[in-house]
């Protein structure tokens, strides 16, 4: 027998200070090792004795939360709140208390598995960090108070703001983290409010994203799913990192992987996911376009695009070709840093593998250029054929449980749920759905004055987009003669949204400082409460998690899926729709918002919110998932196949599981839900379809219909546009109408007709309602109609300015004065030589409030650090585990620990954004009410990001920026 | 008889800890105790590989060889479960184990340890199966009530397996022949070796 | 007289010190003991073919990529 000694490890106290100062000797070790330092060997023991004391009552009170044997059992189903891939949760409670958790193997999503976060959600239940009652700032210290008195409060002075500053000078936030129910709500609330001053942090998500895509086929939205990925043959990620960001998704990934799929990974960082690639590709942060010409270079050089589906499907890649000659290996080689043989190994790979699914992240959507780099990543998939078919697609995995469903229903400055837009036609389509007077509905906005929209054109603010959650800082600090609206924000009012996640944490200071009232409704104070230094007119209102409430959420492929409520809401919380009612009531029009929803003790009814939406989203199918339906597929989840998510047999048989949008029609048209987008391989009845017909029928002379190109028992066998009262009569189809249908249809079209008809009778004939089209590469709508390159704002390489120059600066652009080349115009890249990218942890969520509120999961990664590569340290003398300070070039700066290690490349730095609490070295737990400080605390690493907008969504550009570091 | 035995499949593994938090969950494990843990080799590197360990459930464990008050027992699954009320926390067992599973939860200062803990394959102590007070001491009886450990029921990717020993093997083995490669069973030549398994 | 006596104690004493040098060649090897805590009902339960059955049962469960 071999008896072994350990090696005791260094052990460090947690909660107390969020930030270790350990020092670890020179060994190699890895992150878990130096991150958590408690763990198999001694540090166990040495944490305990350590534990602030409220770690001790925390324990003590865990056990309340212990089985109890004996006591019956009830299952509640949910889906969890982290990530979009929508694991299904099983929950037992006993006498009314969170005890146990199951894993859900019948979900065709995670077949019972979890990640970190998953496996945690039963802490939910607990909430010891929870706001636990409303509370408002009185000279700096939180004082109780009662639901009533806070609504009243907070009520009266929005309603002082609204008669001095008009409906506008409100800052809205709604929240990716709110059901579909909840985030429709956020939406309309805004709109009964009369502002289109509401977003959520699909702005600084996927915004490029849902911009590029939609507008070259259709629909914003990732195309097949993450089961489908089965099917692949090939798999390029860019500046994605499923295995921490969306780990469950690797299940289905490695399966691929295992029945020979080829997989590259393509980051700046070699990420837990790059680990398990067949091909990694180190590219330099900022140059997605470079890289995906690069690409289409080789496939055009050996004829490797699919040219027949080319000239049936896809318009303007001529126009590309002539772009992409520009990017030869040499020039790619010296913008993006990577290597002819490299390039041609990876476009090979994909040209030879097909269908073959590209998957993007935030990686490539949050820069200046994002709606670029969206676009390159779908023309490169064009190019090969590779959109609308099973084991092909643009995979773009989303962050939160129900970013979808937020961007597709919820509160979105730009747009009314369902992508409707902000025309007067859309206004007047919601108003007939929601039953109110359009003209009532216009009176609630401010129609004193006209205001730029852009490049000159005057609009009222109904129809201009509302300021983007990626710039209310600048709402609030921005002169008044510069922004186009009455007054700047007096007043923000955020309902689930981490300010943290960010940029720009001086300005936000600034701001915080200057804006009269502060409301955030949230289950955790979140940074927003703590940051800057306000001492009055802060209120908290206590806000349920969703395991405190039932309803939908809309995972990633587009599935949605019904939650049950687990537990009631905890402490005095209430849930977002219940505020909503609470507000809109002190306002005076809860009457007009809720005609149609059943409101039981001031609380509306979910299904009936579901029902409504069912009533209004046409445009992308959101029509057909009645709750009904919704939970009959929960209750028989086991049926569905977890490759093709279809349901054989069973009560479920032949539907999609979670009837992906679009799920045509109304629900009694039992549409299946489309399982992947623009498939033409299959019936537009079984789940087919084709590209969208949204930009006309030709462009400058040039066809932009499908030419012999129709999905399977299409009557119309070839491209034709979309769906109208007068399409139908012309085609001889109008009697097909039954008669009520022909008295909501005439006049109408397949996006505003409410009783479905004319959707239905597309459909029986084997039509797409939206048309059938090509894809576009060209959209003339943008600033750059061909994706090009240009250098981020704050670049490595200013040598390269000069050929791929930024935009020039906008004066009116979503209300707001924005800049681009005035700060290009400054070469920073000697002062701060190192690039700074962030990203996530698996055990984090988002901005963190609630992760690192969480012990189990705030145990594993206590400090806030930055992964420095070892030459980059060796050069500035700082050690692994050393305390160093990184600073921004707008003159944020951040107390942070350093981890040496080349999993970053020579000059890039990468920090995780989860944390917060820290502000430029200095701990704010004192502004924290008492027993709400999240376990672990840290430096938020947007602090010393900078300013960067994306030239159509007006996304933050955090995944290019600068900074210098040096040992603290 | 079924044998009990834990394999991660290091080409699945993401470390992602669901394993750690599902255990922490399942049993209820304290701050500062990590019955499982996820260990990673060469970080940050091409080769990077991952595998989660805890308690390998040994056959002829060497824990129970060195026990000076002999509290632990196998039960005829193979799962090693030990006796907190008899266990002295002397700390021999950690030094014994080749996977350092043993954990201290210290109650005191002064370096006083506390009752060994350490992985149960869900399997609770010796008290009665899903008891208040064997939850309280030993965490969850999954393995009373049909299931398994909740770690690799939760694990994200399928890559931790437990369960008999043979059924590991299949489905391992499987795995093996579709993508090519040799086995790499971590940790099962030092925990179940074929002479005396 | 003395010197006999004092050499045969010396005698005596280098060949206990000596013995103290002595060391078995054998290895020991250290015997498992029998346990001694408290009975543990799984014991008889996993025994069951009943509960075998479930535990495969409940293992393809986990397993099966559906």
């Amino acid at each position: 027998m071999k008896l072994i000694r350990k090696r005791s490890q260094c052990a460090t106290a947690p909660g107390a200070s969020g930030q270790s100062t350990c020092s670890v000797s020179g060994q190699a070790i890895d992150r878990r090792t130096f991150l958590r330092r408690s763990g198999l060997a001694a540090g166990g023991a040495a944490i305990a004795t350590m534990l602030p004391l409220t770690m001790v009552r925390k324990a003590r009170a865990a056990t309340e939360n212990a089985p109890m044997p004996g006591v019956k059992i009830d299952v509640r189903h949910s889906i969890c709140t982290h990530c979009s891939v929508g694991c299904g949760v099983i929950a037992q409670i006993q006498n009314g208390v969170w005890t146990g958790q199951e894993p859900d193997f019948d979900s065709p999503f995670n077949l019972g598995s979890h990640c970190a976060k998953g496996a945690s959600v039963r802490e939910h239940g607990m909430g010891e960090k929870r706001v636990k009652y409303p509370m408002k700032l009185v000279d700096g210290k939180w004082k109780r108070l009662s639901w009533d008195q806070a609504v009243n409060e907070i009520g009266d002075k929005i309603l002082e703001i609204r008669k001095k500053s008009g409906p506008d000078a409100v800052f809205w936030c709604g929240s990716s983290k709110a059901n579909n129910e909840g985030s429709y709500l956020q939406r309309k609330f805004a709109a009964f409010w009369g502002s289109n001053n509401i977003d959520h942090q699909a702005r600084i998500c996927h915004s490029t994203t849902v911009a590029g895509v939609a507008n070259t086929w259709g629909y914003g939205a990732m195309t097949n799913s993450y089961n489908d990925m089965h099917n692949c043959k090939a798999m390029i990620f860019i500046g994605s990192n499923a295995a921490e960001a969306h780990p469950v998704a690797m299940q289905h990934i490695l399966r691929a992987k295992e029945s020979g799929a080829k997989m590259i990974v393509v980051d700046p960082r070699f990420t837990r996911t790059a680990a398990h690639a067949d091909q990694y590709i180190r590219i330099r942060p900022g140059t997605d376009v470079p890289f995906t010409w690069g690409l289409l270079w080789h496939v055009f050089q050996n004829g490797w695009e699919d040219k027949k589906y080319i000239q049936q499907r896809v318009y303007g890649m001529d126009e590309i070709r002539k772009e992409v000659a520009k990017w030869d290996p040499k020039t790619v080689e010296n913008v993006v840093g990577v290597p002819e043989k490299e390039m041609f190994e990876a476009a090979k790979t994909m040209a030879e593998n097909r269908p073959g699914t590209l998957v993007w992240c935030m990686g490539g959507t949050q820069h200046h250029i994002g709606n670029n780099n969206t676009r390159a990543y779908c023309v490169f998939q064009l190019a090969l054929g590779n959109i609308g078919v099973k084991g092909g697609g643009a995979n773009i995995f989303r962050g939160h449980d129900n970013v979808q469903g937020a961007t597709d229903v919820g509160p979105n400055s730009h747009t009314l749920p369902g992508y409707y837009g902000l025309s007067e036609g859309a206004w007047k389509h919601w108003a007939r759905v929601w039953d109110v007077d359009y003209g009532w509905l216009r009176g609630r906005f401010d129609t004193s004055k006209k205001y730029d929209a852009g490049g000159g054109k005057m609009a009222y603010t109904m129809n201009i987009p509302g300021v983007p959650v990626s710039r209310w800082i600048d709402g609030i600090l921005e002169d008044k003669s510069n922004f186009q609206q009455k007054d700047n924000f007096h007043a923000i009012f955020f309902q689930g949204h981490a300010v943290n996640s960010q940029t720009r944490g001086p300005d936000m200071v600034k701001a915080l400082d200057k804006v009269d009232l502060v409301v955030v409704s949230d289950p955790f104070p979140s940074v927003l409460a703590v940051m800057g230094n306000r001492k009055n007119n802060t209120y908290l209102l206590p806000t349920c998690t969703q395991f405190e409430q039932a309803g939908s959420v809309t995972a990633s492929n587009r599935s949605l899926q019904w939650r049950e409520q687990v537990i009631d809401p905890l402490f005095e919380s209430k849930t977002d729709i219940h505020i909503l009612y609470l507000f809109a009531k002190k306002f005076g029009f809860a009457d007009q918002m809720f005609k149609h929803i059943k409101v039981e003790n001031d609380v509306p009814n979910v299904e009936d919110v579901l029902r409504e939406i069912n009533r209004g989203t046409w445009t992308i199918g959101y029509t057909g998932q009645s709750p009904e339906r919704l939970k009959k597929q929960a209750q028989n989840r086991h049926t569905f196949n977890t490759t093709t998510l279809r349901a054989e047999g069973g009560p479920c048989d032949g539907e999609y599981y979670g009837l992906p949008w679009p799920c045509w029609g109304t629900p009694e048209l039992k549409h299946p839900g489309t399982p992947n987008l623009y498939d033409p391989s299959m019936s537009i009845a079984d789940g087919g379809l084709v590209f969208r017909a949204r930009f006309g029928t030709e462009h400058n002379g040039t066809n932009l219909l499908a030419e012999g190109s129709y999905s399977v028992g299409s009557e119309i066998k070839d491209g034709y546009p979309e769906f109208t009262a007068a399409m139908l009569k012309k085609l001889g189809w109008w009697d097909d109408l039954t008669a009520d249908e022909k008295k909501a249809a005439d006049g109408k079209n397949w996006k505003t007709d409410l009783s479905g008809g004319i959707q239905r009778v597309a459909i029986k004939h084997g039509c797409a309602p939206f048309g059938n089209a090509k894809a576009r590469c060209v959209v003339w709508q943008f600033p750059d109609p061909v994706p090009i390159h240009r250098e981020p704002l704050y670049t490595s390489r200013y040598d390269l300015v000069k050929r791929w120059p930024t935009y020039a600066d906008r004066k009116a652009f979503w209300r707001l004065p924005t800049r681009y080349m005035s700060i290009q115009k400054t070469n920073h890249s000697e002062k701060f030589p190192l690039i700074f990218i962030s990203g996530r942890l698996v055990e984090y969520e988002g901005g963190g409030a609630e992760t690192r509120s969480t012990k189990w999961l705030a145990e594993l990664q206590q400090n806030m650090f930055v992964e420095i590569n070892p030459a980059d340290a060796n050069d500035r003398n700082i050690k692994d585990g050393q305390q160093v300070w990184l600073e921004g070039p707008e003159g944020g700066k951040i107390l942070i620990m350093a981890m040496v290690t080349p999993r970053v490349g020579r000059g890039v730095i990468w920090t995780p954004f989860h944390f917060g609490g820290w502000y430029e070295g200095k701990d704010l737990l004192d502004r924290y009410p008492d027993g709400t400080a999240p376990y672990v605390r840290g430096e938020a690493c947007n602090t010393a990001t900078t300013y960067g907008y994306d030239s159509v969504t007006q996304m933050q550009e955090t995944k290019a920026t600068l900074c210098q570091i040096r040992p603290a | 008889m079924a044998r009990m035995k834990f394999l991660c499949d290091a080409e699945r593994c993401i470390e992602c800890n669901g394993c750690v938090t599902a255990c922490k969950n399942a049993n209820e494990v304290p701050w500062g105790v990590n019955r499982r843990r996820v260990i990673t080799l060469k970080d940050g590197e091409p080769g990077e590989k991952s595998i989660s360990v805890a308690c390998m459930h040994c056959t002829d464990a060497p824990c129970a060889a060195v026990c000076p008050v002999d509290c632990f027992y196998t039960t005829p699954d193979g799962i090693v479960l030990h006796d907190k009320d008899l266990c002295i926390g002397c700390g021999y067992c950690f030094y014994a184990c080749p996977f350092g599973a043993p954990q201290y939860p210290q109650k005191e200062a002064f370096g006083v340890r506390g009752k060994m803990d350490k992985c149960t394959f869900c399997a609770g102590g010796p008290l009665p199966d899903n008891s208040a007070e064997e939850y309280k001491k030993y965490g969850s009886n999954r393995i009373a009530e049909g299931k398994l450990p909740a770690c690799a029921e939760m694990c994200a990717t399928k890559a931790l397996l437990a369960g008999d020993g043979d059924m590991v093997a299949d489905i391992y083995r499987k795995r093996i022949t579709k993508r090519g490669g040799r086995p790499k069973t971590w940790g099962w030549e030092t925990a179940y070796p074929p002479s005396r398994s | 007289m003395y010197r006999g006596i004092l050499f045969s104690l010396l005698g005596a004493l280098t060949l206990a010190a000596l013995g103290g040098c002595y060391q078995s060649p054998d290895t020991h090897i250290y015997e498992p003991g029998v346990y001694k805590g408290g009975s543990d009902p799984l014991l008889t339960l996993e025994k069951t073919p009943k509960q075998q059955q479930r535990l495969q049962e409940r293992f393809s469960l986990i397993q099966t990529d559906r």
